[in-house]
């Protein structure tokens, strides 16, 4: 029986040496670019085989994965919506911070009052606040970013000291955010410090820092603001003045008119951008004189007040500018005649025929079609 | 004496075809790993579903964009891609669509569907282009502008559409393209982190196969078509490696006209693109890095792994070799205007790995490749290299070829998942190993069709791309 056994493997052996004998690269007497060659190929194959495997190993992997991702973020979205569930909720872990963020800013402002304060004490409980804090203070750019967000919209005034020097970040966006959680947290003790910054500073979207102000208590921006614009030296930049939509009228009027009369010579930005905050009728004589100006922004500011205030007494003037040389002082002119209160139709087509500007007859047209009036 | 100096000879030039292919391969592991650590690192900065993070946390410091796209005989799909621009979510951006001339009805179509007015508007040409007819606006959107101009070809169009684009990025996109609604927010990330970013490049697709409503993406899917579903695996090694692999050492040299966003200001002074070239796309990048570098000014050019483009490919053997033509001659074009850039002193990384990558291993290898072939083949005539290590040889040629586009299946199965069902991952890995076969040395030969005619002089004829949109549910929007 071990005689026969040894023969067969004799055999077995002896044909595999003499077909292995047959390869290129393992034959005896192979050149060495054969036997590399031989190599790098079974290498290759075996890599690919391995690969593939790989391949379908992760994907039932990544199957699996999302699977109990999709069920802890319904999980978590019960918790956070369903009062009854918010007082087991369970603990965050740093791996699902970015997760949760995501999560979270889907949930965060569709919901308000009571509900949201809970779901806000809830998710508070689950750790974020050590999250929060840990990754303020060595995060990447990304996670501080998250965590600078999350701790303003969670009000964690634990965070206050971490987002200090971030507010000084040369990075607009992180010192934005970071300045926005401080006031979200306590606006009493920072308004007045971060106020200047938000109107100065250039890299700050405007239209961010407005929806930042408005969400301060009113007496608080009503009390600083005003002030902060009229004690500024020469005149405050035209960005500034684009806030003032969040006084009430008087104080608005005020300013404005303080401003005014303050500068002999402002910037044509600010004049712009004030001219554009007129509300009162009383302030339409400016945005009247203004039309006169040599420095054409502040024609095309005057002409959107225009728009909205002016009145049929207004026509001559406005269908002279129909003929400015410059386009867009043309364009605003036609809107703002086609939005004139009392002015036909047939009053403006004539004026669109008889122009003695071809392209301010054009432009006309043109404003009549945007109206539907053609 | 004859027969020795013969065996040398062979056998030197032997060394020298595994030599090169030593390096190639070894180029292309290295890309690899370059690009599966920038995969993941970018994966962790932006999670495949994090665009609702995104938004919200750069809220208000998105800049306003101008898409240009460029129109030449779009007669039958103009309204569905301006409806599809039209739907994405950015906070600010304009449609500028550039009519090249076009021969069909494509003005009276965009007219009748957008409610286009002329409207004189003045804008300062700081690129030359070909005369502008009429600048048209819509009356319904007030975002959308549509420039009538003379043909002058695509370059020429995307340039009358920076001369009238007033934001400070610009996105290029073929009239064709599919894109998804957050396209915009996802490309100009790399604006938003990195302010030195001058141009990003987006992940191209294939959208045969793929669900799509009114030029917006609704579904991922694998063509039907064997030529399309090649073209499928080919464009997630090109992408997820070449391109992926050059981008963190800022050496990358190619972004797709397809989708790419750019700086406006720094296009405008580099002289916008150029309508001399048939690769314009290649040719601006390029052009880009030696401006920089001449001027020693701190950029970076980037590409974004999300997929954010779709387009359709071709599905007969025709039009794909006359694109893959075009397209190695743009690259030939691109590489020769501006070979004063290879090993410069100062050129970083893309004077010395990129550019000379590009052209020893992408532009010349055709020529290589059909000479090692040919070079084989002669020596196996001779009997001076035996059946079987020519059999061996070519093995494993194919071997690395599917070892490379597997490579590729892995990362988007790590990273995007896009094709999320086990068949489809089955079909992917199939086509990998099926594109070694054949389809890979057909466009070996295209490529080499595209170098003799740059090489030539011989003026190129762009035939006609065909579209069937048969991936398109949505016809024209109601």
């Amino acid at each position: 029986m071990t005689s026969s056994s040894e023969s067969s493997w004799v055999v077995f052996t002896g044909n595999w040496m003499e077909w292995t004998a047959r390869i290129p690269g393992v034959a005896p007497g192979s050149s060495w670019s054969s036997r590399m060659g031989f190599l790098l190929f079974v290498g290759t194959v075996l890599a690919v085989v391995l690969f593939t495997v790989s391949i379908l190993a992760l994907h039932f992997l990544n199957d699996r994965r999302l699977r109990r991702e999709k069920a802890w973020k319904d999980r978590w979205l019960l918790q956070l919506l369903d009062p009854r569930a918010q007082g087991k909720v369970e603990p965050l872990h740093e791996a699902q911070f970015i997760a949760f963020c995501d999560l979270w800013s889907q949930v965060d402002g569709s919901i308000r009052g009571s509900l949201r304060e809970e779901m806000i004490e809830a998710v508070r409980r689950a750790g974020t606040q050590e999250l929060c804090v840990k990754f303020l203070r060595k995060g990447t750019f990304r996670e501080k970013l998250l965590a600078a967000g999350l701790s303003g919209q969670l009000r964690i005034r634990e965070t206050i000291e971490h987002l200090l020097p971030l507010a000084d970040s040369p990075d607009p966006a992180l010192s934005l955010t970071a300045c926005h959680s401080i006031l979200r947290m306590d606006a009493d003790a920072h308004f007045r410090d971060f106020l200047p910054r938000l109107l100065e500073n250039e890299l700050w979207p405007v239209a961010q820092v407005h929806e930042i102000l408005s969400e301060m208590p009113p007496e608080l921006v009503s009390s600083r603001l005003p002030s902060a614009l009229v004690e500024w030296e020469p005149a405050p930049p035209a960005r500034a003045v684009r806030m003032l939509d969040l006084l009430p009228e008087d104080l608005r009027a005020q300013v404005i008119e303080r401003v005014f009369r303050k500068s002999a010579e402002i910037a044509p930005e600010t004049e712009a951008a004030l001219l554009r905050e007129i509300r009162s009728p009383e302030h339409l004589p400016l945005a009247r004189q203004a039309l006169t100006s040599s420095r054409w922004p502040v024609v095309v500011a005057a002409l959107h007040t225009m728009a909205r205030m002016g009145s049929r007494e207004d026509v001559p003037m406005l269908s002279e500018l129909l003929g400015h040389s410059e386009w867009w002082v043309r364009y605003r002119s036609a809107q703002a005649l086609v939005r004139l209160p009392g002015i036909r139709p047939i009053e403006l087509e004539l004026l669109a025929t008889r122009h003695p500007d071809r392209y301010g007859r054009d432009m006309l047209r043109f404003a009549l079609a945007e109206m539907g009036m053609r | 004496m004859n027969q020795e100096m013969a065996v040398i000879l062979v056998r030197s030039v032997e060394f020298l075809f595994l030599v090169y292919f030593l390096l190639l391969n070894g180029g292309l592991f290295v890309l690899h790993l370059i690009a599966a650590w920038s995969v993941r690192h970018y994966m962790a900065r932006h999670p495949a579903h994090g665009a609702g993070i995104d938004r919200a946390t750069y809220s208000g410091f998105f800049p306003p964009i101008g898409v240009i796209v460029p129109a030449f005989n779009e007669e039958a799909t103009i309204t569905t891609t301006i409806h599809s621009m039209m739907q994405l979510h950015y906070p600010s951006f304009e449609v500028i669509v550039v009519n090249d001339g076009s021969k069909d009805r494509t003005l009276e179509v965009a007219i009748e569907e957008f409610g286009l007015q002329p409207f004189r508007e003045v804008h300062r040409a700081r690129l030359a282009t070909k005369t502008v007819r009429g600048v048209y606006r819509s009356v319904r959107y007030p975002n959308l502008r549509f420039i009538d101009k003379e043909n002058g070809g695509k370059a020429d169009a995307l340039n009358a559409g920076i001369n009238a684009c007033v934001s400070p990025l610009f996105c290029g996109v073929d009239a064709d393209s599919i894109l998804q609604n957050d396209s915009l927010t996802k490309c100009v990330l790399p604006f938003l982190e990195d302010r030195r970013t001058i141009c990003a490049g987006g992940t191209i697709r294939i959208a045969n196969g793929c669900e799509v409503d009114q030029g917006l993406l609704l579904r991922s899917g694998l063509p039907r078509h064997p030529l399309a579903l090649l073209q499928v695996v080919e464009y997630l090694r090109a992408f997820l490696f070449g391109r992926l692999g050059w981008s963190p050492m800022n050496g990358l040299l190619i972004v797709s006209g397809a989708f790419g966003l750019f700086e406006r200001e720094t296009v405008v002074q580099a002289g916008g693109y150029s309508p001399s070239t048939i690769g314009e796309d290649m040719e601006l990048v390029v052009r880009l890095h030696r401006r920089m570098i001449e001027e020693s000014r701190p950029y970076r050019i980037t590409f974004v792994p999300d997929p954010i483009c779709w387009t359709e490919a071709p599905e007969s053997l025709k039009v794909l070799g006359s694109q893959r033509t075009r397209w190695q001659r743009g690259l030939a074009e691109s590489l020769w205007r501006h070979r004063s850039l290879l090993f410069r002193p100062g050129s970083g990384a893309v004077g010395w790995f990129s550019f000379p990558y590009m052209l020893v291993f992408e532009c010349i290898e055709p020529v290589v490749e059909v000479g090692g072939l040919v070079f084989f083949a002669l020596c196996v005539a001779f009997g001076l290299v035996g059946w079987s290590e020519a059999v061996l040889f070519l093995g494993l040629v194919q071997a690395l070829g599917m070892l490379q586009t597997v490579n590729a299946v892995l990362l988007e199965e790590v990273s995007y998942r896009t094709f999320p069902a086990t068949r489809q991952i089955l079909t992917m890995i199939a086509a990998s190993v099926l594109e070694s076969i054949g389809y890979r040395q057909l466009n070996t030969w295209w490529r080499l069709k595209g170098l003799v005619q740059w090489a030539t002089g011989r003026k190129h004829k762009w035939g006609k791309m065909t579209r069937s949109a048969a991936w398109s549910s949505g016809a024209s929007p109601k």
